[in-house]
Parts: structure tokens; C-alpha cells; sequence
């Protein structure tokens, strides 16, 4: 009886895993995707294997977040504690599955974010105060073999594009009365000298 | 689906076993009026309750005002099986290959029985000898015991009940069932509305239900009259399903001379480890859940219960004992990291929750992350510490930071019950969600037009407009603002009450404010 469930497991795992193997797609194929209110602004999706550096705002990071997640990738967050989850299920980013590293010692800070490019396709990560060009280099060099997309929150020296996100707008507060409706989100995206810019209605609808 | 040829069923009635059984697990005297409840009603009593006019069915407030020294427990079907299971190892002495139809019920084939001892009735008088004397000497405790040999589980469970204890055991012959469930009422083979709505056409017995004719019952009833038709027919499953005796799994190192050093435990640990992973495996089963109890010289059990969303392995059990002897040696004031205060006599882990593994055979590749995901983000944990890598989902609660659910990877999310999303949670805010939601409050100043702090009154009054808002960063002009909001809960401080403010700056950031009157703290920014 046990020798005949344990057989039939066997062969249902070996199945199972050979089903895994034809559907898992080659890494590196194409961009990373972007969320349907990002198309206007990266038509392609975020190249793969580049640096983006983005200022101003968490929403827009949820935002970038939310396109990879939607597809079934893995996405990670370095260095945010105050990481908001309720608003990053609002604009639709999977839970399950993004990992979430909200402390890294500054010296540990680039080995981690190169062992996550590996494994995700998106990953958003808050740099360490200081960081060396070497460091830098290195990081790039494992960036550009995985096929993922590093977003930094804040400066970063070779990054493809800068992108500030700025809410231009609020509805529904008023002087001691009201609650916050909706609002409005500018993303400005700063590539090769050129910006271009979308505004996104925030709360997003999915 | 059900064939017409049900097998010879030899079945053991206990009556009143929750109350048998609560009696043994809790050490209540036999004549202490006692009743079982389940959500506020009475689900079972005691000979001595009934006499004080308790009965199945009242409401606990009922039972306790009719009998005031009513001894109330909860009804705990996991207690009731656990109870059991010594009377299912004496029936197996017996014959083998029980089938537990619930606690206090169970039932061997009868044809293979039957030949070894003669008869039948042979068979089930060896067997209620049996238990007698083993009930009288064990558990030391005069159980009532039933017996019924018939086709089928459903007629030889009523058979059981027709019983007496004068005469316990009641043979119903090959073929007659059909006669011998004729007197009984409909509503004992199908739910209450079906019953109902049979009664009401004048259907009250199983025997008029067998009179119809099968085809005209399945489309007038549907599947539920079919399966009533056929249980009156006396057709009966013709399956039993013996108990699957469960393995000894469970690992056990113990260490002579006592050990000190993690490493060298953890070491010593991983040919059990893997011994114990190679026998869930060939039992096909998935551990979900183990205990860890670590046994210290200076006569102390050190037990954690670790969860995994998936399955364990060797590596996973391993790491968690290995995280349990650090934790140990963080709470030990030594020098060394890797010696523990105290030496370890023994190292044990018991399966807490094992389940089927073509259950989760599914979960390769649907709710498992696949392996080189989960390979880098374990080895992450390993660098950085448990609670380093982190998943995470949304529960109910009020504070924002209470709606944020953080778990160390590895170990299981709460289940959406545990979260308790739907319920009302009055005083959330409306609108769009913050993106940033401080994981510690840090305090701000919020102050008037002319620089005073702003307070708020127990009744919930503003002394003024709040004008400006100092943070560390530096001061900015509110333009827009709302509340104050109450929370009528405890947050990091212990405080009576406390406010919530929303406001937009003039660098239009927006913000979650709490105060609890006078102290201000951010709980979260739009940004």
C-alpha cells in the first residue's frame, strides 16, 4: 500500500518536473514589463540589464513594481522598512511574491542586490550611503547576465534614465473637513538629455 | 458508484462516547453531571445531567439553569479520536483492518472474521469479550459496548443503535436489510429538508421511501433521494477503508557527554535529519510543520514550533534547529556566539503536521516558487539572520502598520481566516492606500499660526488650525487638512485615545498623522 502511494508520488513529481523545465522560459528575453498606465512612457518595458534611478516617490516605485509581478515574476525590495504592502496590492503587485530584505548592512548591500538580480526581474532597492565605482561595476556586470531591471531609489552614477515621480495634485482634503479621493502623479522620465513625462490618477484602477 | 452488493459489516458502538471520552481525558467522576458544548449549545451529556433534565440540543444557558453544578467543557473532536485510539488497537488484536466511521464507532469487514471464528455471531462475541475485559482492565472504566453484524456500514450502524444492553449485539441477515430499516423514519438517511419535505407527502418511514420506484425518487429528489433510495433498499457502499496505522516518524539525537557547541550539534543531527526526511518520503507524506524540543542539562525543555509553507527537507530542518540553538545562545549571556550557556542533553523533532503528498503534487509548479528563487532567497536568510528576508501580505486592524503583515521567508503566511480582511474595522482610513508606512513612529511637531503647538481635547477639539508641520527634514505650511479621527485602541505608547490627521503640505506630500493629544507622530506618507 505505502510502496504503491510513494511509486505513483515518484513518477507524479518526475511529471511534474518535467512539465516545470518545458514551461520555464529562457531568461533575458526581452524587457521587463511595465503597468498598463506605464506603457505611454516606456513603450518597450524597462530594459533589461540596465540601472534606473528614480526620486521623489514610493507610489511610482509600487507602480514599476506592479508590471513584472502582474507577468508571474519575482520582484525584491532592498532597504525599504516603510515599505506600504496595502498600497503596493492596490496597484496590483503580487505579494506572494516579492521578497522583502528591509535592513542590509552598507557592506553586504551590493552582494545581496547581485544575488537577487539573479532571481527576479525587478528588483527596487535604497542604496547604501556610499558605494564604490568597483562596486558599481561589479553590480552591473551580474545585472547585465540576469536579464533583471535594478531600480535605485536615489542617485546612482550609471543609470539608463532618471525618473522623478511628483504628485501634482490632490482631491478631497479641504480646511478641516474631507478625506483624500484621488490624485494625480507626474513621472518624469529623463533619458539620453530628453524628458518625457505621464500623469498617472491615483488611486489606480486595476 | 454504489453497487448492489454491499459487504458484511461487523460493527462496535460505543454510546455516549464524547462524554466517555471527556471523561477520561479530563479525570471527571462518573457521576458528575457533564455536558459537551459546540458554539453555545449542548452537544452531549452525562446519565447524571440528563436526570437533572439536560438534554442534546439546550442552549448552555439552559442546561446550567436547569442543573447549577452542570460541569460545561467544549466538545473537542480531536480529544474524542485521540481517546479512541486505544480501543482501535484492542479491536486490531482481534481483526485487523478497522475502519474508524468517528470516534466512538467503528468497523471491521465481518467475512473474513466470520470464517476464523465459525460464525458471526461467533466473531462478535470473541470481540466484545475482547474489549470488555480490555476496557475493565485499561482504561478502568465500565463502557457500554455495542455490537451489529449486517450489510453495510449505514443498516449496521442502525442495527447497533437498536441494541440493548441487555442484548448487544443485534445480526441482521444477508438480504434483509431492506426489512429491518422498513420501521425506521426517513429522516435518518438523508438531511433535515429532504426529511422535511418527504414527511410532508406523506412519506415517513424508509420502508414506503424503498416502495417507490428508484427512477421516478432520483428526478423528483435528485441525487440526494437517490442515495436516500438506496440506503433504504439496503444498498449500501460496498467500501470500508481500513485506518492507515500511522508511522513512527520523528527524529531523536541524544547527546552523551552533553554538548555545547552548535556546531557540533547540528553536525551530529544531520544523518537523523536525513533519515527522517527519507522516511516522510517513503511513507509519501509532506511535514508542513515540526516541533523542535531541545532538552538542557539543567533539567529544561527549550520547544519551538516552526511552520513551512511548503514541505521540509533535511536543509530546513536542520536550519531551524540551528536557529533555535542561536536563539538559544543569544538569551545565554556568553562571550561566544557559538556556544550555548547550557549543554544540550537531547535534540528532538516530532512532524506536527504531516499531510498527503499527491495533495500538494500541485504545488510544484502552481503556489511553490521555483527552486532557484527559493535556493537564493534561503541562502540570503542564512547570511543575513531568519528575520532578514522577508514576505509579506495584508491583514485586518486599524493602525496601518497592523494591516502590514511581515513573516520571515520560510515560514507560513496567516491564513486569510487569521487575517480577518473582511471584517469591519471602523476608524481605517478611506481612499487611496499610503506607499509609505513607517515601521517606527518618529514625532513631529504640528503648531499653530503663530508657533504653538497644537493639542486635541479629550472630546476631540483642535485649539487651533494647524498651520505648520516640523519634521526632521524641516518645516513645511499644511495646506489642506481633516480630522481628528479617533482610534479607539492601543498603539506603541499605552494611551487612552488616539487622533488621526490627514494633511497635504505645500510640497504637496500628504500625510497620516497620530496624536494622542499633545504628541504628534507620522504614520504614514502619500507619496
Amino acid at each position: 500500500m505505502m510502496d504503491r502511494m510513494a511509486v505513483t508520488t515518484t513518477t507524479r513529481v518526475a511529471e511534474l518536473h518535467e512539465l516545470l523545465a518545458r514551461h520555464e522560459t529562457s531568461p533575458a528575453a526581452g524587457n521587463v514589463p511595465v503597468h498598463p498606465e506605464l506603457v505611454e512612457l516606456f513603450p518597450r518595458g524597462l530594459r533589461t540589464g540596465a540601472v534606473y534611478s528614480l526620486h521623489g516617490s514610493m507610489s511610482a516605485a509600487l507602480a514599476l513594481l506592479a508590471g513584472p509581478s502582474a507577468a508571474g515574476s519575482w520582484c525584491a525590495v532592498v532597504g525599504v522598512p516603510d515599505l506600504g504592502i496595502e498600497a503596493a496590492a492596490d496597484w496590483g503587485v503580487w505579494l506572494d511574491r516579492i521578497a522583502l530584505i528591509p535592513r542590509v548592512p552598507a557592506g553586504e548591500w551590493t552582494s545581496v542586490v547581485a544575488a537577487l538580480v539573479e532571481v527576479s526581474a525587478l528588483v527596487v532597492a535604497a542604496p547604501p550611503e556610499h558605494i564604490s565605482p568597483g562596486e558599481v561595476s561589479r553590480l552591473l556586470a551580474r545585472l547585465r547576465t540576469s536579464g533583471s531591471t535594478l531600480v535605485v531609489l536615489g542617485n546612482w552614477p550609471r543609470a539608463v534614465a532618471t525618473l522623478t515621480g511628483q504628485v501634482t495634485r490632490w482631491d478631497g482634503l479641504y480646511d478641516g473637513h474631507g478625506h483624500l479621493r484621488g490624485g494625480s502623479l507626474r513621472l518624469e522620465v529623463t533619458e539620453r538629455q530628453r524628458t518625457r513625462y505621464a500623469d498617472l490618477e491615483l488611486p489606480v484602477r486595476p | 458508484m454504489i453497487s448492489a452488493a454491499p459487504i458484511r459489516v461487523l460493527l462496535l458502538w460505543c454510546p455516549g462516547w464524547p462524554v466517555l471520552a471527556a471523561r477520561l481525558v479530563q479525570g471527571i467522576a462518573a457521576d458528575r453531571a457533564l455536558a459537551l458544548t459546540d458554539r453555545g449549545v449542548v452537544v452531549a451529556c452525562s446519565p447524571a445531567a440528563q436526570a437533572e433534565g439536560v438534554a442534546v440540543g439546550l442552549r448552555v444557558r439552559q442546561a446550567q439553569h436547569r442543573c447549577p453544578d452542570l460541569v460545561v467543557l467544549p466538545h473537542d473532536v480531536a480529544a474524542e479520536t485521540r481517546a479512541f485510539e486505544p480501543v482501535l488497537r484492542a479491536i486490531e488484536e482481534k481483526i485487523p483492518d478497522v475502519h474508524v466511521v468517528r470516534p466512538g464507532l467503528a468497523a471491521v469487514k465481518a467475512r473474513g472474521a466470520g470464517r476464523f471464528y465459525g460464525s458471526e455471531e461467533a466473531a462478535a462475541h470473541a470481540l466484545l469479550t475482547h474489549l470488555q475485559r480490555f476496557t475493565a482492565d485499561e482504561l478502568r472504566l465500565p463502557v457500554d459496548l455495542r455490537m451489529a453484524v449486517a450489510d453495510g456500514l449505514f443498516t449496521a450502524e442502525h442495527a447497533a443503535y437498536s441494541s440493548s444492553a441487555r442484548q448487544p449485539l443485534v445480526v441482521v441477515p444477508t438480504g434483509r436489510s431492506r426489512d429491518f430499516l422498513a420501521g425506521l423514519p426517513v429522516s435518518v438517511a438523508c438531511d433535515r429538508r429532504l426529511a422535511n419535505l418527504l414527511q410532508r407527502m406523506g412519506i415517513r418511514t424508509l420502508g414506503d421511501l424503498a416502495k417507490l420506484p428508484r427512477a421516478q425518487v432520483n428526478s423528483r429528489f435528485g441525487a440526494p433521494g437517490l442515495r436516500a433510495h438506496q440506503l433504504a433498499s439496503g444498498e449500501d457502499s460496498p467500501i470500508l477503508r481500513p485506518r492507515v496505522v500511522p508511522p513512527e516518524l520523528g527524529l531523536h539525537v541524544a547527546f552523551d557527554p552533553p554538548a555545547a557547541q552548535i556546531e557540533q550539534i547540528v553536525l551530529r543531527c544531520e544523518p537523523a535529519a536525513e533519515g527522517f526526511v527519507q522516511l516522510l518520503t517513503r511513507s509519501a507524506l509532506i511535514c508542513t510543520e515540526i516541533r523542535v524540543t531541545v532538552q538542557l542539562e539543567p533539567d529544561a525543555l527549550f520547544e519551538r514550533l516552526w511552520r513551512h509553507p511548503w514541505q521540509f527537507g533535511k536543509t530546513e530542518v536542520l536550519d531551524r534547529i540551528r536557529w533555535q540553538l542561536e536563539d538559544l545562545a543569544t538569551e545565554a549571556v556568553t562571550t561566544d556566539d557559538e556556544t550555548l550557556g547550557a549543554s544540550v542533553l537531547s535534540v528532538q523533532v516530532l512532524p506536527e503536521s504531516v499531510d498527503n503528498a499527491e495533495h500538494h503534487a500541485q504545488g510544484l509548479w502552481g503556489d511553490r516558487p521555483d527552486e532557484k528563487v527559493e535556493h537564493a532567497l534561503t541562502t540570503l536568510q542564512h547570511r543575513l539572520g531568519h528575520e532578514s528576508v522577508l514576505t509579506s501580505t495584508v491583514a485586518g486592524g486599524r493602525l496601518l502598520h497592523e494591516r502590514r503583515v511581515l513573516r520571515p521567508w520560510g515560514d507560513a503566511l496567516p491564513t486569510l481566516r487569521e487575517r480577518r480582511l473582511e471584517q469591519p474595522w471602523p476608524g481605517t482610513v478611506p481612499g487611496p492606500s499610503p506607499a509609505t508606512v513607517f515601521s517606527s513612529a518618529s514625532q513631529v511637531q504640528v503648531l499653530s499660526a503663530d508657533g504653538a503647538p497644537i493639542t486635541v481635547d479629550e472630546r476631540g477639539t483642535v485649539n487651533e488650525r494647524p498651520t505648520w508641520l516640523r519634521t526632521h527634514e524641516g518645516q513645511r505650511r499644511i495646506e489642506q487638512w481633516a480630522g481628528p479621527w479617533p482610534i479607539r485602541q492601543r498603539w506603541w505608547r499605552k494611551v487612552k485615545q488616539l487622533n488621526r490627521f490627514q494633511l497635504v503640505d505645500n510640497h504637496l506630500t500628504a500625510w497620516l498623522l497620530l496624536s494622542d493629544g499633545a504628541v504628534w507622530f507620522t504614520e504614514a506618507r502619500y507619496d
